[in-house]
């Protein structure tokens, strides 16, 4: 395999793995938000669950989350 | 040197890994703004790259090494030729997104072999620019819902129009890769 080849193959795994961990921002920030209106504790182990519950919807129904 | 015919596809390893790890990981990762952000970041990387370049060198046709995700039919395409095949496939790929975002069946077969360079011609780098200029207008003013219906790609899997828009980055992005290292041989031709 080319250098060409091996570098392609790690920016596009790069900027996968970006792109992952701006989604788990986006639904960490919303979990947040969501305990700091309804007064409750905010849990990261909740906020890991809310975001692979949502790129499983997203992988399988996308339609149905952020087109 | 003698390159395979086009059309033949890529190596079973390689079809294999974009059709079960990459196709899938891209669906979940982006949305419509993310891909269309992220071709138009693609165009501006390729019209920087290509700042200083001659028409001469433009329309050279290097052989470079196998490059991920171009069969080998590509590895002899000038600069041109791959601003050329970007502009004929982006064109049908606009095609199927807007007939699939109607909801209808897209009647034309695809085939790679069809969307090979044939001109190699000197202002190619205009050409390109107003058709991306063009395809991005269209995707702002496209509605942006999933189609149920579906077209398949030659190598991989049924997409939708958001795939469809999706692999438009990916196909972009993987010839500026192309382009990269057919600009790198140029270098080194000229060196020698």
């Amino acid at each position: 395999m080319s250098s060409n080849a091996i570098g392609t193959i790690i920016i596009a795994g790069l900027l996968l793995i970006i792109l992952l961990f701006g989604w788990f921002l986006f639904s960490t920030s919303m979990s947040f938000l969501i305990t700091i209106i309804l007064n409750l504790e905010f849990s990261l182990i909740k906020a890991l669950y809310l975001f692979l519950g949502m790129i499983t919807i997203k992988a399988f129904y996308p339609k149905n989350v952020f087109v | 040197m003698k390159f395979e015919k086009a059309g033949a596809g890529l190596p079973e390893f390689e079809r294999l890994f974009i059709r079960v790890f990459l196709v899938p990981i891209v669906r979940i990762t982006m949305n419509w703004t993310i891909s269309r952000l992220l071709i138009k970041r693609e165009v501006k990387i390729i019209k920087k790259l290509l700042n200083n370049i001659s028409n001469k060198q433009l329309q050279q046709e290097m052989s470079i090494k196998r490059t991920f995700a171009i069969e080998d039919n590509s590895r002899q395409f000038s600069v041109n030729e791959v601003l050329e095949h970007l502009v004929i496939a982006g064109s049908l790929v606009k095609d199927v997104i807007e007939t699939l975002s109607k909801e209808q069946e897209v009647e034309f077969d695809i085939k790679i072999e069809n969307v090979k360079p044939k001109e190699n011609k000197a202002n190619q780098l205009e050409d390109f620019l107003e058709f991306y200029q063009d395809y991005d207008d269209f995707i702002i003013n496209l509605p942006k819902k999933q189609s149920k219906m579906t077209k398949a790609h030659p190598w991989f899997v049924s997409f939708n129009n958001f795939d469809w828009n999706n692999f438009m980055f990916m196909h972009t992005f993987i010839h500026r890769r192309q382009i990269e290292a057919i600009l790198n041989e140029l270098k080194r031709f000229e060196n020698e």
